[in-house]
């Protein structure tokens, strides 16, 4: 198996600097498209007026869920060679609450300031250099912060992990609240906003996309259940043997998670795996 | 010659089309996305350029700058200047590329760009301490299943519906 690409050395430095590009390209032609650009239709989720933000992130985030549990799963890719999130429970509490709160004041994410600068807004222009200066702000006070900066360290933790439940079980729940947030908000959320149009898509497609997704978690939680009672506690054997390439799907992970069932963090990578360089920082 | 407006593209089609990205992403990167990173690499070299002494002392800024680092090649960054680029190919091709302040019709230009300025630092400070922003902890490490993810994107809701009625007459 030779995904992910990168890490495995089945692509180089070269390709990989040019293949990051083009990802960067197609999520900021994507979040222009979903109207991210504006930051009064970004706003606009948190005065309860236009949900497109809580309905792009959690069709994303579910998207690039099933998809990494599938491909792992059928064994397409070998997860232990992606970089996991390490958790620092604290910080990144107390970072999501004031990362909310920026939000709010100053109408934009990092990432949708970019694409907004990109469509002419000044106040965007604004935004970066606060959050330039914000990033010196945390530097130069980092000696004074470094133990908000660590507080609730946990290492590589997964839901899956901390719940005691199996990865497909997890996702399955998440699929589900996903699809009852969607529901919710198209049949009670505020329509009626003078927001430039959306062109909506079908009702039709709508209910087929979500029968789809529904399929697809009822395949993980047999996929993972199967895989389970195949394996059963085998999971503190560290990382998966590279013969798991052909075995069916779900056998490739330790029953439990995604991530990798050792507490250390992330060097479960088997010999000779590239990481990207400074894991962490990858924000 | 009037330019015709494209209307947005419906919430589902474009979330589709980014957890597709992530996914890529996923498959020929092992990592996700990220938009915050490059804004650290940006900091670091600006601040390594103006007092080199002061950012190779600094705990923090001196893993991005200094030595033999160059801070501009780095994924974060050409990941960076993709989304602007791709930001700039949607507006171009929507008829949305318009210089312009963004505010509500109450608000005056000067406030909205004070605002903007003041809720960019403090996004900036919050995502070194998350390690990650909207893209690299919410999107990224939620498709994961990272504990620290999930608390994270919580938060950021959280945060932003106890603010936003402080702020209302930015957006009125």
């Amino acid at each position: 198996m030779s995904a992910p690409l990168y890490p495995t050395g089945a692509i180089g430095d070269e390709a990989g600097f040019i293949a990051v590009f083009f990802i960067g390209l197609l999520f900021g032609f994507f979040l222009e498209r979903a109207g991210f650009g504006s930051s009064r239709k970004l706003t606009s989720v948190f005065y309860f007026k236009d949900w497109a933000v809580l309905r792009v992130m959690f069709t994303a985030i579910v998207v690039a869920m099933l998809g990494l549990l599938y491909f792992s799963g059928m064994g397409w890719m070998d997860n232990a060679a992606v970089t996991q999130k390490e958790t620092y429970l604290g910080a990144q509490i107390v970072g999501g609450l004031l990362l909310g709160v920026g939000f709010i004041v100053g109408g934009y994410c990092p990432g949708t300031s970019a694409v907004a600068l990109a469509s002419g807004k000044w106040d965007a222009l604004s935004y970066i250099g606060g959050l330039l200066f914000g990033t010196l702000l945390f530097g130069a006070s980092y000696d004074l912060v470094q133990p908000l900066y660590l507080w609730g360290a946990m290492g590589v933790k997964s839901l899956p992990e901390v719940m005691g439940v199996q990865a497909g079980v997890v996702a399955a729940g998440v699929v589900l609240m996903a699809l009852l947030a969607f529901t919710a908000t198209e049949l009670f959320g505020n329509r009626s906003s003078a927001a430039p149009r959306v062109w909506d898509l079908k009702l039709t497609y709508q209910k087929a996309g979500a029968g789809a997704l529904m399929v697809l978690s009822f395949g993980l939680l047999v996929g993972y259940g199967m895989a389970a009672h195949v394996q059963p506690a085998q999971a503190q054997v560290a990382a998966p043997a590279p013969a798991t390439v052909s075995k069916p799907a779900g056998a490739a992970i330790p029953a439990g998670g995604t991530a990798s069932p050792s507490p250390l963090p992330a060097p479960a990578a088997p010999g000779g795996v590239r990481k990207f360089k400074k894991g962490s920082s990858c924000s | 010659m009037k330019a015709i407006i494209k209307d947005y593209w419906s919430p589902y089609v474009a979330g589709v089309g980014i957890g597709l990205t992530l996914l890529g992403a996923f498959y020929v990167l092992g990592t996700g996305l990220g938009a915050s990173g490059a804004l650290t690499q940006f900091t670091a070299a600006g601040a390594h350029a103006l007092a080199p002494g002061w950012t190779e002392a600094n705990h923090y800024l001196r893993n991005y700058a200094g030595g033999d680092k160059n801070p501009f090649k780095d994924w974060m960054v050409f990941q960076f200047a993709g989304v602007f680029a791709g930001g700039m190919l949607g507006a171009l091709t929507a008829g949305r590329l318009k210089p312009q302040v963004e505010k509500g019709p109450q608000a005056s230009g000067r406030t909205r760009l004070l605002l903007a300025f003041a809720g960019g630092t403090i996004t900036g400070v919050a995502a070194r301490l998350a390690r990650g922003c909207t893209s690299g902890q919410a999107l990224s490490g939620g498709a994961q299943l990272a504990l620290g993810s999930w608390a994270f994107m919580l938060a950021v809701f959280a945060g932003g519906y106890m603010m936003a009625y402080f702020v209302r007459r930015q957006w009125q």
